[in-house]
């Protein structure tokens, strides 16, 4: 089996921290590349054009270009609106969680408050992630809020 | 032959005194008299004597001519010394001059007034006197009413006026005069002098008014500010309204001082705007805070939960214990910034209330609660609940935290046991339910078995922040009745707690039925 490319998009650096920690227990096959904004990950993707990961972690509350902008720019590009994205944010807020659906989020996680809560949902969210690229299931079904 | 004459003549003229005397002078609608003066030893006039009166006198008093005729004047009638009329009646026969007056005699009960002329005429006096007692009573009428007139203006702060559009004068009430300081009639009234003493911040506007109303004739009706005489500012209100008369228009209107009214309605505009600016500060700051707050206090759970992870069973007993409080202590703060973020949000929320099964939000909370249902052993059990308008999710945590509360007030031990009742109320103006508008109304009460809470902190028990117990005996944030009251005001109803100390609890909601 090929490794899962998973690239995290986020400010914060103990999250990222968290994140890789928890990606590591999670226990399958994945390379990790982080990323702390938006436009710091149009440019990778472009430049990975060849070569793009298989799963996106994008926060929203970022400087530079917020997560919400991002998430526009990458549905908007006909080479990249294929990418699963998950959203990974503290924000709670209906508001939020809908704008990121109708933008074309595929996922919406709110960052947990324990740890292992949060290797929870990356087991959870990974594993889907192989079912589609597997084609297990079609991409409109592709939605999930934890 | 002359005498003849004269004789014919004297007849004649004495026919037509005849005539005279009985038609002429009776339908006269003056009481006629003639007097003719008595003289005294040192040829004083000391009376007169009625030579004649004609009936006149008996239509307007209970007096008869035929007991006057021939009577002395004074012995006859002594009013006429007191109110002066036997002077001017002496006077009018030694000077020969004609004399006007007005006179006031009482006979018995009644008052008769005179507008009354003396007449010399040969060796007496003619007294006309006309009747004008009803004149007399419609002025003492009007006089009363114009003192009722002016009372009123100064209980009112009212002052009137009347503008003579052509001549520019201006007839003034006595209390426009005091509203602005001076006494009565003590300043020249005319409109330009009235105009000095408007504020110079509103006199430009008021003039431009007064111009436009002066074309269109239209209705005045303006507040300003003016500075009276002893330089204080005082609020006027003025309405004029115009009317015609030949050639001419007046404006007919009102002064009114509403210093009071319009100091009273600043206060009240500044008290609101604080109250809202302070209203809307606060839940921004709880909004801003709670949010903000989240974020590092995750990352203190995230950090125990590691910490917890990798240090567990290496710690010892009393760090154990230290990072259980850790752990715990925290949680309750999340509980208590969530709780806090949803209240702040109760009110901003758009979502459009839809039709609501509250069986369907029962079962979503019970799942949610399954775990302490479990543990507890709880029952609980419901009759069939409406359908209702609403916020689902605001419903869900109403219905969350009301039974959740009835899980964890409970004695160690007891069974909590909670019943659901639904029945179908109408508040009308005989059967009033806190501030409910009329209506149909879903009453849910929601009874448990539970420690309860003392009757008498009913209202208090959801207030923000109330809470009754110590921390440390049962969890609890102090806002999740505070909660539940907004949310039920949200959805324009009420809710209401009754209880006694160790016989469970009574929380009643009332919701709008959809049948009105």
């Amino acid at each position: 089996m090929t490794k899962m490319k998973i690239l995290l998009v986020d400010d914060d650096e103990d999250d990222r921290e968290f994140f890789a920690d928890a990606l590591v227990g999670v226990n399958m096959n994945t390379q990790l590349q982080q990323l702390d904004n938006g436009k710091s990950c149009l440019d990778y993707l472009m430049e990975q054009i060849e070569n793009l990961p298989n799963l996106i972690f994008l926060d929203l509350n970022m400087p530079i270009m917020n997560g919400f902008e991002c998430l526009a720019e990458i549905r908007k590009n006909p080479k990249l609106k294929e990418l699963p994205i998950a959203i990974y944010s503290t924000s709670s807020s209906d508001k939020d969680i809908e704008q990121t659906f109708l933008r074309g989020a595929n996922i919406y996680i709110k960052k947990p408050s324990s740890f292992e809560d949060l290797k929870k949902s990356l087991t959870q969210v990974i594993k889907m992630n192989w079912a589609y690229h597997m084609d297990d299931f079609k991409k409109e079904n592709f939605l999930l809020r934890i | 032959m002359p005498d003849r004459i004269a004789l014919r003549n004297r007849i004649s003229e004495l026919e037509i005194s005849k005539m005279f005397k009985e038609r002429l002078l009776d339908s006269s609608n003056n009481v006629i008299a003639y007097l003719e003066p008595m003289f005294d030893k040192e040829g004083q006039i000391e009376d007169f004597v009625i030579k004649y009166v004609n009936n006149r006198i008996e239509e307007i008093t209970s007096l008869e001519t035929k007991d006057m005729i021939g009577m002395r004047w004074l012995e006859y009638d002594a009013q006429n010394l007191t109110n002066g009329v036997f002077d001017y009646a002496k006077n009018c026969f030694t000077t020969g001059e004609t004399f006007d007056y007005i006179s006031k005699y009482v006979f018995g009960d009644q008052v008769v007034w005179f507008s009354a002329r003396l007449v010399k005429l040969e060796a007496g006096v003619v007294n006309f006197l006309k009747d004008i007692s009803k004149e007399k009573e419609y002025e003492e009428q009007l006089l009363v009413q114009n003192r009722l007139l002016i009372e009123a203006e100064h209980v009112a702060s009212i002052g009137s006026f009347r503008w003579d559009l052509n001549k520019g004068t201006l007839d003034l009430s006595e209390n426009v005069y005091r509203l602005l300081h001076y006494e009565p009639f003590e300043i020249e009234p005319t409109f330009e002098g009235i105009l000095k003493f408007i504020h110079k911040k509103d006199i430009k506007w008021v003039r431009e008014v007064i111009e436009k109303s002066r074309k269109t004739k239209e209705r005045i009706d303006i507040t300003f500010k003016i500075v009276t005489k002893t330089g204080e500012e005082r609020y006027v209100n003025t309405i004029g309204e115009y009317y015609p008369s030949a050639n001419n228009w007046y404006v007919v209107g009102v002064f009114k001082d509403v210093t009071k009214q319009i100091e009273q309605e600043s206060i009240l505009q500044a008290r609101n705007a604080e109250l809202k600016k302070s209203n809307s500060d606060l839940e921004a700051f709880n909004r801003i805070a709670s949010h903000d707050l989240q974020e590092p206090l995750r990352k203190i759970q995230m950090f125990i939960s590691r910490l917890y992870d990798e240090e567990k069973g290496k710690l010892g007993p009393r760090s154990q214990n230290y990072l259980d409080k850790v752990i715990s202590s925290t949680e309750r703060m999340r509980n208590l910034i969530s709780n806090l973020l949803s209240y702040s949000r109760i009110e901003e929320v758009d979502d459009t209330p839809m039709r609501i099964d509250l069986n369907e939000v029962l079962a979503d909370v019970l799942e949610d609660l399954g775990q302490r249902i479990e543990e507890t052993g709880a029952s609980i059990d419901a009759d069939k609940l409406p359908e209702i308008n609403g916020i689902q999710f605001q419903l869900e945590q109403l219905f969350l935290n009301l039974i959740g509360n009835s899980l964890k007030y409970v004695e160690a031990g007891v069974v909590p046991m909670i019943r659901i009742k639904n029945t179908l109320v109408s508040v009308d103006r005989f059967n009033k339910i806190s501030n409910l508008s009329p209506g149909n109304y879903h009453k849910l009460e929601f009874t448990d078995n539970g420690i309860g809470f003392d009757d008498q902190y009913g209202e208090k028990i959801f207030e923000i922040f109330q809470r009754l117990h110590g921390k440390n005996e049962y969890s609890g944030t102090g806002l999740g009745l505070a909660i539940c009251k907004k949310i039920v005001e949200a959805h324009n109803g009420a809710i209401q707690g009754t209880s006694k100390n160790n016989q469970g609890a009574v929380f009643t909601v009332y919701l709008p039925s959809l049948s009105k």
